[in-house]
């Protein structure tokens, strides 16, 4: 039975690893939607890599479609926030949108608490904070079997990076999702409806984040505190779970 | 402690002090002095009002003939004195101020009383009589131009004595002059500003009314940066020292237009014989009026210059790859408003995607007066084959001549070589034209794709992983605590270590028990172990009336005492009788002790009765 599991995952991997390739073959023929339609199938079936998506970003920033672009580069960023090719491209991708709207900022609270967290993934901080964790307990046992000073320091290190990293892993779980407008332009309105007054106006590439969704509409809040509805459709989702941009997804 | 208690006290008696101070305005009281008696007209002198009391208001200055105030004092000062006399504290405030003023005509003036409002009472300074002398500039005071300074610094005895003595009119010249006061509109004029100086040893000019001279009002010209020259010039056989500041103008509208006249208000001082000496003094020029005439009628391709300009293009690579861009850039030097010239417009390039141009002006070179301003665009070429880039027209309007003038740049040849296999040309959306507007080449802008991705699997979120993750920690340490715990018990209880391990010694007797020669008395031995060991007592000596009075102690079902003191008196009775047990009696007398340990821990679990 293990046998079998095993040489399932090892042909699934292969299959994954074939369709990135076609993925690749078709980007640098300069097939970018042919691309762009093998790296989402990789998405679509629960893929999850910043490289990937760097490359799939890098596929619908060739077809003009920024929007898209700058969310996959974003999801990349979330992966791996050191990822500098995606930070670069994010860049330039931005630049070629109307506003360059800049990413809504964390809470203040956080900003000021977990300043150092923003270059961990959030996976790289759930490890820490469960080795720390571990560490402390483990610490613990060996205090109760044999107390040294020593042991004591180390075990209160453990407590605090365990608190941190627990925090950190907290915040990043529950922040508000970022959120990219993937059309040229959306209506941001007072409310859930189409009949509602247009509040502002989103343009493709504009971050948000969500805090609430409704119905098919998602309130969202701009960097600088505009805050309304606008379709759901309008926006790709950064955080997991990752959606694919399907041919169907409007994108303009 | 007493450090402490003592400071208190201190802080106690200074609040209790200050809190009973009584305001001390039985004497209110204002009065005004100037710093000098004899003034000249026009020239500023001081007038200080000093009030003490309470409560002091501000000082209202009265309407003088002959004399002008500035309302707004140019020093104020404030101070609070608290006094204690006969236990009585008094606290007096006395606050000073510096009001400027000028006689604005010869004679005898008086300064009026001024009013100070001190305690809600008016207190009146007496008034001041002040003599007023002519303006110093009819005559012009003679600067002593044999100034008391060291020797190295004396004044050029030729000059002296060919001119005589400076005045302070000579002392410092304010000019202001422009290179023409007729111009077209957007033409360039050069306003001169210049500060001349006269170069004496021990001669300062210092400007009183702020922190620099404020330019003159150039309202309706749009302005260039400022260009200073420092040099000294010789003028009345005298040395200046000039400051020029050359400052283009250039007119927005048409008609005429007024540059404002141009203000120097400070002292000038010096040293003569009889010490330093010091004076104020006012310098003005004349506004300067512009006339600005319209531009004849424009033509449809005039890029806005007004000026004298010259123009050259130049092509970065004329042999170049089919999607491979190049840049052509127009150099627009000459003398004019930069700010004002358009880019030109390249006539249609049907062969090739242009982008618009990206303007980069020159840093100012030697010679202020001349700009350049230059012009790059992208040009990418669509098309293979020999191109070509037309000519380019530049449009301006020369003041000189009175008349635009069209400048004309060579036209370039291309040739355009087709593009390899990975090398296509993307476009992207709308109509054919549009698209050539919208052509990208593959390589350049974003970083290129990366190939290798560790192992790619899809992520299975599994919701238990992390609680068990985090759970898992905190389990095993606390077993191993547990753990550690009944280890260092067992070790240090020894009542708790024989009743723990009292069962399994027991077994371990019993199973040898059926092969031994006297299995009663090990029976025996064993059960009156098990029960020393389980409620801990001493083995020693207890028989089975002991076990009994045991167990009834402890034990709460008197059938399970019974059963045990059976199966001990049978085994005595066997030891001190014939001595010799039927196997099948040993057998039952083992399963009656097992059960009955056995029962006993099943209750010792439940909670045994100690």
């Amino acid at each position: 039975m293990s046998w079998f599991l095993a040489l399932t995952c090892l042909v699934s991997a292969d299959i994954y690893q074939e369709t990135f390739t076609e993925g690749n073959a078709a980007y640098q023929a300069g097939q970018y939607a042919q691309a762009a339609a093998a790296y989402e199938k990789l998405v679509s079936a629960s893929v999850v890599d910043p490289v990937v998506f760097y490359d799939l970003g890098n596929a619908y920033y060739r077809q003009g479609k920024p929007g898209l672009a700058i969310a996959n580069y974003e999801r990349a960023l979330d992966l791996n926030p050191n990822f500098q090719q995606a930070a670069e491209n994010l860049e330039k991708a931005l630049r070629g949108t109307k506003r360059n709207l800049a990413r809504p900022l964390p809470p203040a609270w956080e900003q000021a608490v977990l300043f150092w967290h923003y270059g961990l993934s959030s996976r790289a901080t759930r490890w820490a904070m469960l080795a720390s964790w571990a560490l402390f307990w483990a610490g613990l046992a060996a205090y109760a079997w044999r107390p040294h000073r020593y042991l004591r320091a180390a075990l209160i290190v453990a407590a605090v990076a365990s608190l941190a990293f627990g925090g950190s892993a907290w915040a990043k779980t529950h922040r508000a999702p970022l959120a990219v407008t993937i059309v040229e332009k959306a209506d941001v309105r007072f409310g859930t409806s189409g009949q509602e007054t247009v509040r502002f106006e989103l343009f493709e590439g504009d971050r948000v984040t969500v805090d609430r969704r409704e119905g098919g509409w998602a309130r969202v809040t701009t960097v600088g505190g505009e805050r309304g509805w606008t379709q759901e459709s309008n926006l790709l989702f950064v955080a997991p779970p990752y959606q694919a941009a399907t041919p169907e997804t409007p994108t303009s | 402690m007493a450090v402490n208690t003592s400071r208190l006290i201190v802080a106690a008696l200074l609040i209790g002090m200050v809190s009973g101070v009584q305001y001390a305005c039985a004497q209110p009281m204002a009065t005004a002095s100037v710093d000098s008696s004899q003034v000249r007209v026009n020239e500023p002198f001081q007038i200080s009002v000093t009030a003490q009391g309470g409560r002091i208001a501000e000082p209202v200055i009265p309407h003088a003939d002959g004399l002008r105030f500035d309302r707004s004092p140019s020093l104020s000062s404030s101070s609070t004195q608290i006094s204690f006399v006969n236990g009585q504290s008094a606290m007096v405030t006395k606050r000073e101020w510096g009001f400027r003023a000028w006689a604005t005509r010869e004679g005898a003036l008086t300064i009026p009383p001024i009013s100070v409002r001190i305690d809600g009472k008016n207190c009146m300074t007496e008034a001041i009589p002040v003599t007023a002398a002519a303006a110093s500039s009819s005559p012009p005071q003679a600067l002593d131009n044999t100034v008391q300074t060291p020797p190295q610094s004396q004044p050029n005895t030729s000059q002296s004595a060919e001119k005589g003595t400076p005045t302070v009119e000579d002392a410092l010249i304010l000019e202001t002059s422009v290179n023409k006061k007729r111009v077209y509109q957007g033409e360039l004029i050069t306003l001169s500003l210049r500060i001349m100086q006269l170069d004496l040893p021990g001669l300062s000019a210092s400007y009183a009314a702020g922190p620099s001279i404020p330019l003159p009002d150039t309202e309706g010209f749009y302005q260039g940066p400022i260009n200073k020259l420092e040099r000294q010039e010789s003028r009345k056989g005298w040395t200046y020292d000039v400051v020029e500041h050359r400052m283009p103008l250039y007119p927005t509208g048409t008609g005429t237009f007024k540059i404002g006249a141009w203000n120097w208000e400070g002292y000038i001082q010096w040293f003569s014989r009889v010490g330093p000496q010091r004076q104020y003094h006012t310098v003005t020029t004349e506004p300067i009026e512009i006339e600005v005439v319209p531009l004849p009628d424009r033509p449809a391709n005039f890029s806005g210059g007004v000026g004298r300009f010259t123009v050259k293009a130049s092509l970065l690579n004329g042999d170049v790859t089919q999607g491979v861009p190049t840049q052509l850039q127009v150099r627009i030097t000459g003398e004019g408003n930069p700010d004002s010239i358009l880019a030109p417009t390249l006539p249609p390039i049907p062969w090739a995607h242009v982008s618009d141009a990206e303007i980069s002006p020159s840093a100012p070179g030697a010679d202020w007066s001349k700009i350049e301003k230059v012009f790059t665009y992208n040009i990418t070429p669509l098309e293979p084959g020999n191109q070509a880039i037309p000519a380019i027209d530049f449009c301006y309007f020369s003041p000189d001549k009175g008349q635009f003038i069209t400048e004309k740049v060579d036209s370039f040849s291309v040739f355009v070589r087709p593009s390899g296999e990975g090398q296509k040309l993307v476009t992207v959306g709308g109509t054919e034209a549009q698209q050539e507007k919208q052509v990208e080449i593959i390589g350049e802008d974003v970083l290129p794709i990366l190939t290798e991705a560790a192992a790619l699997r899809p992520f299975k979120a599994n919701r238990f992983t992390m609680p068990l993750l985090f759970a898992l920690p905190p389990a095993l340490s606390i077993a191993f605590l547990v753990f550690l715990h009944r280890k260092r018990r067992l070790e240090n209880d020894s009542a708790y270590a024989r009743r723990y391990y009292a069962h399994a010694k027991t077994q371990k007797r019993l199973q040898t028990a059926a092969e031994s020669d006297a299995p009663s008395e090990e029976i025996y031995h064993a059960l009156i172990g098990y029960l020393a060991d389980h409620f801990g007592v001493s083995e020693a000596g207890m028989t089975s009336s002991d076990a009994r009075s045991l167990l009834e102690a402890n034990i709460s079902e008197p059938d399970l005492a019974d059963n045990i003191v059976k199966v001990l008196r049978t085994c005595e009775r066997a030891q001190y009788g014939d001595g010799k047990l039927q196997p099948e009696e040993v057998q039952a007398l083992l399963r009656g002790t097992e059960s009955s340990i056995d029962r006993i821990e099943a209750l010792s679990g439940k909670g045994v009765r100690r």
